[in-house]
């Protein structure tokens, strides 16, 4: 199992990029595997780019895993998407993992963008599709519904990809099959998240797979703001997850400090 | 007179996000005011390319004092509201040294995608709307290829600087919404540097389309930078740019490290 920490992008705290760096590094120093951060454009300000957080925290660490859990691939040209992803794994010497999913409607109907479900998922579907094209060094001859590419051919890179989405809804199957990861969301029925159980956790692996996902990849499991037992931890490996991603969501950040100090809960 | 290094986001070296990260900080170690990167998506028989926002990031965590942006970002390509992101992390990031070049871009970065905005078009209201997102505002805009509401970011501080080929209008199209202007004049054999009596017309050209008049201009001075620094002054120019000229990333090292010809305070 592996340790993540998991933090917002906006908010007067953690929009603060020099304050997410921070965290990041002390992540890495206290032990943790990875430090992974929201995506969002509409929200309470300050809202920090995670590409431009993420490069300040590639130089600035060495070992630790990073990303954005999840980008909404639906509301970005998936081209620039590829160069963000080629350009921070060059920069970090592989440590990216790209979560990608559909995105939250806010972030598309307040710049006039098509924010219903069938639209998101087709966009979604193909704009991961077209990220692993560009990002495979061939040269990408694409004309899709969404998407039109022609003759574009970038340095090859691999990147892991994880999908994500609202379980136990389709969502994060529908780019299964170009996943090499599933980190999906559960609500708890008032506007909130839920922590899977481990049953769960196995249910969400057997769809993973049967919807063209890899045996052998990785579950990522949102574990909120409790520090898991042992026997907790292990219950969720025997259920086939390989990551367990921890965060402050509504930790101040003192309390978020001291959490990340103490290491992860291995 | 302040002096900035210049480089490409693309090629086998600088390409490589770390090959430009550790040029800017020898630049800043050399005494360089500046480090500016081009940012271009599809460059014919170079398949590395930088993302110069997840670069930049990387910079102003490795430097202190250098202004840095990129020279020019293309508004028709882009989604202005994800631009205004990066630019107000950046800026925060870097504690106020971000210097953001806008353009229409070249058609080279629109084709292969299918994209046929008007790029003269995007340019001048992709500007207004990125000044009005970072602006700290409440933003309701509903033009002709963009709509936005009820959208509100905090303020930042960003200098907008205006590029494209002078003498055509281009570059004046959004120069009421800058703090700057960064011309490209091209030649038989490429970019050609602007004389002092040219960059004079350039700056006059600028304020008459509406452009401050204390604003920045920004040449592009050639492999090496001319030395008329008192005759470029007095015609307003405020910034030389150069790449050194070298073709080989290991020239380019050797120039940056040399630092720049004369500093402010001795062309002052």
């Amino acid at each position: 199992m592996r340790f993540a920490i998991y933090v917002p992008c906006y908010g007067e705290t953690y929009g603060d990029p020099a304050v997410l760096c921070s965290l990041a590094v002390e992540a890495e120093a206290a032990g943790w595997d990875g430090f992974f951060m929201w995506d969002h454009v509409v929200a309470q300000p300050l809202v920090a780019d995670p590409w431009v957080t993420l490069g300040a925290v590639a130089v600035r660490t060495s070992s630790i895993v990073l990303g954005p859990m999840i980008t909404p691939v639906p509301r970005r040209r998936p081209w620039k998407l590829a160069l963000e992803a080629s350009t921070l794994q060059r920069l970090s010497g592989g440590r990216l993992v790209l979560g990608v999913g559909m995105g939250v409607p806010r972030d598309f109907t307040s710049f006039g963008e098509a924010a219903d479900a069938r639209s998101r998922a087709v966009r979604m579907t193909e704009g991961v599709e077209l990220v692993q094209k560009l990002l495979s060094g061939e040269v990408v001859e694409h004309h899709g519904d969404v998407f039109d590419v022609s003759g574009v051919r970038f340095a090859p890179v691999e990147v892991p990809v994880w999908t994500s989405g609202i379980w136990p809804r389709k969502v994060p199957f529908l780019a299964a099959s170009q996943a090499s990861g599933l980190f999906p969301i559960i609500q708890d029925g008032s506007g909130g998240f839920a922590v899977a159980s481990a049953e769960q956790a196995a249910r969400m692996k057997a769809d993973f797979v049967a919807a063209g996902g890899p045996v052998d990849g990785d579950l990522a499991i949102w574990g909120g703001g409790a520090r898991p037992s042992a026997a907790e931890v292990s219950e969720y490996a025997d259920a086939g997850a390989t990551w367990l991603l921890l965060d402050g969501w509504k930790a101040s950040l003192e309390e978020l400090r001291s959490y990340i100090s103490a290491g992860p809960p291995r | 007179m302040r002096c900035a290094i210049y480089v490409p986001n693309y090629g086998s070296s600088l390409g490589d996000p770390s090959v430009l990260v550790s040029l800017a900080v020898e630049a800043e170690a050399a005494g360089w005011d500046g480090f500016f990167l081009w940012d271009h998506v599809v460059q014919p028989g170079e398949s590395v390319v930088a993302d110069v926002w997840v670069v930049l990031g990387a910079v102003a965590a490795r430097t202190s004092s250098i202004a840095l942006g990129p020279m020019v970002t293309s508004l028709g390509r882009r989604r202005p509201w994800k631009l205004a992101l990066e630019a107000s992390t950046l800026q925060r990031l870097s504690g106020g040294r971000l210097v953001l070049g806008v353009g229409a871009g070249v058609p080279q970065d629109f084709s292969p995608f299918g994209e046929r905005v008007s790029r003269a078009e995007a340019m001048s209201e992709g500007v207004e709307l990125l000044k009005a997102l970072l602006s700290g505002e409440v933003v309701e805009h509903h033009g002709d290829l963009f709509d936005v509401s009820g959208v509100r970011f905090e303020p930042v501080d960003v200098p907008i600087w205006v590029g494209g080929v002078w003498p055509r209008e281009v570059p004046f199209r959004a120069a009421a919404q800058a703090a700057g202007v960064v011309p490209a004049t091209f030649g038989a054999e490429g970019l050609v540097v602007l004389s002092p009596g040219d960059a004079a017309r350039l700056k006059a050209d600028f304020v008459a389309s509406g452009g401050p008049a204390d604003g920045d201009v920004a040449l592009w001075g050639g492999g090496v930078l001319p030395e008329e620094v008192r005759e470029y002054e007095a015609a307003g120019v405020t910034w030389m740019f150069t790449d050194g000229g070298a073709l080989e990333v290991e020239e380019l090292r050797a120039f940056v490290a040399a630092g720049p010809p004369w500093s402010g305070a001795e062309a002052s």
